[in-house]
């Protein structure tokens, strides 16, 4: 079973000369100095997934300096079906056209073709604040759900709605109407069970394929876990990578009601103190993923290379996890990451995405890192923006 | 520069939904451009319009006297009231034929950061209208998005001390919908707003 990309294409993408080239369908190696545009190109790849860029960036700073707009193009095959999407971006926004036709909202269960990005920022998914490890999981529970994108934009939207309440009482000194808090608290609370519900019901398998990733990894000298802290619910271990420890707090789809009458009763508790700081503290928001090796927390005690066997796992788990919900293996984005592992690591990765089989995309300033026994490997040179094949 | 003038029909046109700065200069030189019969009968229409029509007093539907046509009705049902954002909202209901209460129109929905609080609806009389028409039940059909169910949230909590009964409309499938072509999110929402059919 297989999906990837045929056909990738752009013009006026970032740095990137226009360029159209086919690419196998499995490993796909892209060689250059730094600065020259192989991140451009896995972004290109991630656009044509998602329908969004992977590092955030605005609509404008996607197209080439001086062009009105940019396009970028691919034509996926999953399960043996051709589709083309075609996505072109300017300043004002951007247009999605799948099968030549444009489409306004995601296509559901992500059914074109889902992708796993592996770049630098990745590295700092132990070291950096919380809101990095939000994004991840996010990221990763929208490319199994779709609609948990939109989810989340309603849920932040209640949130702005509440925390603008909250300002205009302490700045402005407006009353606050407690029907209106509570109306947009209720929202907020339904949005946010659904929210942690699909957090949930993707960390409960992910932790198992994260178990595995690392135990392989470090060859089962250590132990490593994941825990979910739910902001608002004490206590709430709901994800256990190891151990036994019974689940704390349930989230699951039958959960909902009573978690969002939870959250909609913390959030009325925190409105005093709420409304002295003028925002929101609790609530999905403010989540946390609990890293721990050994049962010390990672981000104080954790080696430099245990940092790299934690984010490892993390991604391999992330590909597993995408693969078990569609029943394909995403394409893997590899982002010059190589240089940071270890050989041991590294070879455990390629052989990982070896047996996946499914379509890979690698940038790196040296090939040598890259130890693939793919044959069938197709390889680019990327220089000052210019794809050649060799 | 542009004549004061012609600024000034361009920038209150801008104002209009879905009308951006570049169409609405394009309107108002298509306004001037056109035979000045064209514009004085547009003065005279957006008269009429200031002048005849209104907003009902009771239930702020569109109306050319004091209370509009769906107020004055004798035949409809008094005792069900439904809450509507706008007008559009009013007139897909009526258009479906099957409500046969009183609706009443509030004009927006409750939106903190666009600064529309509940007295920037039209809710003044809403409770009055519940006791004097002997409502027994307020169906609200507010749309699905944040504003709308926070609107409908904020409803229920007000009209609580009524008594009255607040009911929501349901959301999910359409008819004649085949569960397969539905995006995953209206589906959850229809598993979530389940029914029961029968059993214990």
């Amino acid at each position: 079973m297989h999906v990837g990309l045929e056909v990738l294409a752009a013009q006026d993408f970032r740095n990137l000369e226009t360029f159209r080239i086919e690419p196998g369908p499995r490993f796909n190696l892209f060689e250059g100095r730094n600065g020259q545009g192989k991140t451009n190109l896995l972004e290109a790849v991630y656009l044509l997934s998602a329908f969004r860029s992977p590092r955030d960036a605005k609509q404008g700073e996607l197209v080439r300096f001086g062009a009105e707009r940019a396009v970028v193009y691919g034509e996926i095959v999953r399960r043996e079906v051709k589709r083309t999407v075609e996505i072109q971006l300017a300043k004002e926004g951007k247009k999605v056209l799948l099968d030549g036709k444009v489409i306004t909202r995601m296509p559901s269960s992500f059914s074109h073709m889902a992708a796993v990005l592996f770049g630098p920022d990745d590295l700092e998914l132990t070291k950096a604040g919380p809101e990095v490890r939000r994004r991840f999981l996010d990221r990763a529970t929208f490319a199994v759900w779709p609609e948990h994108l939109l989810e989340l934009r309603a849920y932040h939207e209640a949130l702005k709605h509440r925390n603008r309440l909250l300002r205009d009482a302490k700045v402005r000194g407006v009353a606050l109407d407690p029907h209106v808090l509570d109306a947009f608290e209720g929202e907020l609370a339904r949005r946010g069970a659904s929210v942690l519900m699909r957090r949930h019901l993707f960390l409960e398998r992910f932790v198992v394929h994260f178990a595995e990733a690392f135990r392989q990894i470090t060859d089962g000298e250590l132990t490593a876990t994941l825990t979910h802290k739910a902001s608002g619910f004490d206590h709430a271990d709901s994800h256990k990578a190891s151990g036994s420890e019974a689940a704390g707090r349930d989230f699951g789809v039958a959960a909902m009601p009573s978690v969002a009458l939870e959250l909609a009763a913390a959030l009325s508790r925190a409105r005093a103190s709420d409304a002295k700081l003028g925002w929101t503290r609790l609530g999905p928001h403010a989540d946390e993923l609990d890293l721990m090796i050994d049962g010390r927390p990672v981000r104080a005690f954790a080696s430099q290379g245990q940092h790299r066997a934690f984010v490892l796992a993390l991604k391999i788990a992330e590909l597993h996890r995408i693969h078990e919900a569609h029943g394909v293996y995403p394409v893997f984005l590899l982002d010059d990451v190589s240089s940071e592992l270890d050989e041991r690591r590294n070879a455990l990765l390629m052989e990982t995405l070896q047996r996946g089989g499914g379509q890979v995309f690698v940038t790196t300033t040296d090939r040598r890192w890259i130890r693939v026994g793919d044959d069938a490997m197709r390889r680019w040179k990327v220089e000052a923006g210019v794809l050649s094949a060799e | 520069m542009l004549p004061p003038a012609l600024d000034k029909v361009a920038t209150l046109l801008s104002r209009l939904p879905g009308v951006g700065k570049r169409s609405a200069l394009r309107w108002a030189f298509h306004i001037l451009a056109e035979p000045p019969a064209y514009a004085e009968a547009l003065r005279t229409a957006l008269g009429e319009l200031l002048e005849h029509v209104h907003f009902c007093a009771q239930c702020h539907h569109l109306a050319e006297t004091e209370l509009c046509g769906i107020c004055r009705d004798p035949a409809r049902d008094t005792s069900l009231l439904c809450v509507v954002e706008g007008v559009p909202d009013l007139l897909a209901l009526e258009r479906t034929g099957s409500y046969r209460g009183r609706y009443h129109v509030l004009h927006g929905s409750l939106a903190p950061l666009k600064g529309v609080g509940p007295s920037q609806l039209r809710l003044d009389n809403l409770e009055s209208r519940i006791t004097q028409d002997g409502v027994r039940e307020v169906i609200v059909a507010t749309s699905a998005d944040v504003e709308g169910e926070a609107t409908a949230l904020y409803l229920a909590k007000r009209l609580a001390a009524t008594g009255v009964s607040v009911t929501r409309i349901a959301t999910g499938i359409p008819m004649g919908g085949e569960l397969e072509y539905l995006d995953d999110h209206t589906l959850s929402r229809a598993i979530a707003g389940r029914i029961r059919l029968g059993g214990p």
